[in-house]
């Protein structure tokens, strides 16, 4: 069985940026992507070994195929090229639910997750669109995982109030760029634990505490996550200053709020494709 | 060689002189259309017979279909129909089946008609009426032979033994997936996507794609048509459209000529941009036959299905509370729009729920506002839903409809009871609003959505009856003269060829439809039983068999 990942999301939130930073970035994995059309994927023509109709296949073993309005018959164009991972760009309209059952329908797939990317500098007016607000309400409540792009276009206060609109789980992905890692989390056998595929896939967990903290304890816990964990968000406070916590897999932004006060004083969210995650453990360990 | 057919009477739909007795023909054009006194001139000065086999019959122009699919037809036609309602077909009427004792029968009677071997592709299944359907029940009537039942919506499907072992679609492939119903072979939503795809050679093949357009003709002939418009080239693919279109419609017993307006959605996979496809549909007009011609038409997409409930309407909504779906996003539609509206191509925009149509509006608004055009030719495309501010708007704007009628009488009173209540129900399709409004409105079946009858199209229209036999909206019923325009003349102007056809004047084309009563004079309740003795295509009769001309 291939695994699939459905790439959803409306028109504009950056499904196919981030498809390409994908295929330049997947190391030893032979990936299949299905677009809506090739027009918008660019591809380096270098990279391209061989074209055979609607498939293109990559030099790093990837593959391509435009799915031209008949994804079924991409589908099995795709199914029997012996790659490792199948990911479908959803069209901007499409519900990604819809097609995500393509891969409990399909012989020879079965679903791995469902992503959905949200254009932070547009979500607000296409959400009160008159003819596409109640399509891209849908979409979002579709997505196991929300990709957050666009966000360093929106003011930086206003991209909180955006990011709090939006359900859990979320992570951000500027300019394409994010944890990969997510679209191939969730192997059929990582997740046989899951017989109902209805469950979001990722889970949200929160540690808050009144007590403050010290930058070097933070750190510790973030070096000793298990992997499981793949963003991690929030702030803390420690005797002289207030700091803000951004986490992307096994990218970390720390930075300085100056003295800012919150309420909680530490409260950090950890997104974890497991179920479990020990937050009273890591509370003990932020306030040795 | 003049000929001069004289006629009970000749409904022109020509308001100068809206009625005569004779049509002098020559060279399958119109040369004089009156009586035989007033057309002496052109019998002095030319030699001419005259033809009486008409004498006691009523002339119309040729009637015209703005919107088909000869796609969808040559794949459904080859089928074997076992329907609750009963089938006019060219070559026999389909009794209905209304149990499921009567379907198997019939199924079994069918499959010993057949060839060994053959497939049988069984088309018209429901279960309020056939009862429940499986692939052990298809086994019954043969397990050898492989066997498909189609269901009546098209949106589901199920396969004996046969037909999955011809298929190649064993149990460690196909079983326990969503959608697909392996032990009784029941496929549907994403698994009737699978299905199709596996049946694809076959119900695609040359030969017997080319069988089904072969059906079409008689089936278009039989309703009378003249001209067709197929309102979606390129729908499967658009090379085996055309060449199938060349061999099987382009033929010397084919009485009717198709205007082909291209799918520019579908055109846009193959062509890279909007602005690379409309140079491809400008081309498209060098290759045209005497019969299939490409003009400056486009075929685009709104909102979805209406017979699936994908219309997108407005508030309030539907009453469960599901939501229509976008075939596009509104800015691509626009993007699409904006490329063949400045390119001065006419745009036809299939709409079928109000929101579909409000934004068809907005566009269509806001290029006004870019590029000002007249005659622009944009025709909202089946109008289910729509609202009266929005009927003033495609007035003021210019704009043209072409509705798809039959949806009030198969689908308001279900509707109603199940989809969005009786007020909206019974207003849809507008028509008479239209009308009043001086909107350029015709009629079309959407074949196969609807029976290829133009006269029951305008039954429909004027009637305005359910399949309960229920009037729904009585305000928006047409006169008998509106709808025998929306037929001939409006279809004609709404798909570019008003000039040539659509009404009977000297100088047109001389395409007649023969009726044996007066459209416009027999009770209103009886227009769709009038029998339709022959047409007359560029001048030369073809008698419709069965109706005893």
């Amino acid at each position: 069985m291939i695994p699939l990942t459905v790439i959803g999301g409306y028109l504009g939130a950056g499904k196919t940026t981030i498809l390409n930073k994908l295929l330049n970035t997947t190391e030893n994995r032979r990936v299949a992507v299905l677009v809506n059309d090739f027009g918008s994927v660019n591809i380096d023509a270098a990279l391209i070994a061989n074209q055979d109709g609607p498939v293109l296949e990559l030099t790093n073993g990837c593959v391509c195929c435009s799915v031209q309005d008949d994804l079924g018959a991409a589908l099995e164009a795709v199914r029997g090229m012996g790659v490792d991972h199948a990911i479908i760009e959803a069209s901007g309209v499409a519900l990604p639910a819809k097609i995500a059952d393509y891969g409990r329908t399909w012989p020879g797939y079965s679903l791995s997750c469902t992503l959905v990317a949200v254009d932070a500098s547009n979500i607000a007016r296409q959400r009160k669109d008159k003819f596409v607000g109640r399509l891209v309400d849908q979409q979002i409540s579709q997505g196991d995982l929300l990709l957050v792009t666009k966000l360093d276009l929106v003011a930086s206060l206003y991209a909180t109030e955006i990011l709090a609109s939006l359900p859990e789980p979320h992570v951000t992905a500027n300019h394409g760029s994010f944890p990969f890692g997510v679209f191939f989390a969730l192997e059929p056998s990582a997740r046989a634990y899951q017989a109902d595929d209805t469950h979001p896939r990722f889970h949200s967990h929160t540690m808050s505490t009144d007590k403050v903290t010290t930058v070097e304890a933070v750190t510790a816990i973030l070096d000793h996550l298990p992997p499981s964990v793949v963003r991690v968000k929030g702030w803390f406070q420690t005797k002289e200053e207030s700091w803000l916590v951004q986490c992307v897999n096994d990218r970390r932004v720390i930075n300085s709020l100056g003295n800012a006060n919150f309420e909680p004083a530490t409260q950090l969210v950890f997104i974890s494709l497991a179920q479990q995650l020990d937050t009273e453990l890591i509370k003990g360990s932020v306030l040795r | 060689m003049l000929t001069v057919y004289t006629a009970k009477s000749v409904i022109t739909m020509n308001p100068s002189m809206p009625r005569a007795t004779a049509v002098a023909v020559r060279d399958g054009r119109i040369i004089e259309v009156g009586t035989l006194e007033s057309m002496q001139p052109w019998l002095a000065a030319h030699q001419h017979q005259i033809d009486e086999r008409f004498a006691d019959a009523i002339i119309t122009p040729g009637f015209i279909d703005p919107h088909l699919h000869p796609t969808m037809a040559a794949v459904l036609l080859p089928t074997h129909f076992i329907t609750a309602m009963e089938w006019k077909l060219p070559w026999g009427t389909v009794s209905p089946v209304t149990t499921a004792q009567g379907f198997a029968d019939r199924a079994a009677q069918l499959h010993a008609e057949l060839e060994p071997g053959e497939p049988l592709f069984i088309w018209g299944y429901h279960q309020l009426w056939h009862g429940p359907m499986s692939r052990p029940l298809l086994n019954e009537i043969s397990a050898a032979r492989p066997v498909v039942v189609w269901h009546r919506s098209f949106h589901e499907l199920y396969m004996n033994d046969g037909m999955l072992e011809m298929l190649d679609i064993t149990e460690s492939e196909a079983g326990n997936r969503k959608q697909i119903d392996y032990p009784n072979g029941h496929f549907f939503e994403n698994g009737l996507g699978y299905a199709i795809n596996k049946l694809n050679p076959y119900i695609l093949s040359p030969e017997r794609y080319a069988e089904g357009l072969e059906r079409l003709k008689q089936v278009v002939h039989h309703g009378g048509h003249t001209t067709i418009a197929d309102m979606a080239v390129g729908l499967f693919n658009f090379d085996m459209e055309w060449r199938a279109s060349t061999q099987v419609l382009e033929a010397p017993d084919t009485p009717f000529r198709v205007e082909m307006v291209s799918h520019a959605m579908r055109l846009l996979a193959d062509h890279a941009s909007h602005t690379k496809a409309c140079e491809f549909v400008r081309s498209l007009p060098e290759r045209n036959t005497h019969r299939l011609h490409f003009s400056d038409h486009v075929k685009l997409f709104a909102d979805g299905a209406f017979f699936s409930q994908l219309a997108q309407l407005g508030e309030p909504g539907y009453i469960d509370g599901h939501h229509g779906e976008w075939l596009m996003t509104p800015e691509q539609l626009e993007e699409a729009m904006r490329v063949y509206w400045n390119a001065g191509m006419k745009i036809h925009l299939h709409v079928t729920g109000d929101l579909g149509v409000e934004l068809g509006l907005d566009v269509l608004e806001k290029l006004q506002w870019e590029r000002p055009r007249f005659n622009h030719g944009f025709t909202f495309e089946h109008f289910g839903l729509s609202t009266p501010e929005q009927v003033e708007r495609i007035a003021a704007l210019g704009a043209n409809v072409s509705a798809n009628v039959y949806y009030l009488h198969e689908l308001s009173d279900i509707y109603a009871r199940e989809g969005i209540g009786y007020e909206r129900a019974s207003q849809m399709a507008r028509l008479g609003t239209c009308f009043r409004h001086g909107i350029r409105t015709t009629v079309h079946s959407d074949f196969t959505m609807a029976p290829a009858e133009p006269l029951n199209s305008a039954w429909v229209a004027v009637n305005r009856l359910n399949c309960e036999g229920m009037v729904m909206g009585p305000q928006e019923c047409l006169t008998a003269e509106q709808a025998l325009a929306a037929i001939t003349i409006n279809a004609a102007h709404i798909i570019g060829r008003a000039d040539d056809v659509g009404s009977i004047r000297a100088g047109k084309l001389a395409d007649f439809t023969v009726l044996a009563e007066d459209p416009l004079a027999v009770a209103p309740e009886r227009l769709k039983d009038i029998v339709i003795l022959a047409t007359v295509f560029e001048g030369r009769p073809f008698p419709i068999e069965g109706s005893s001309a």
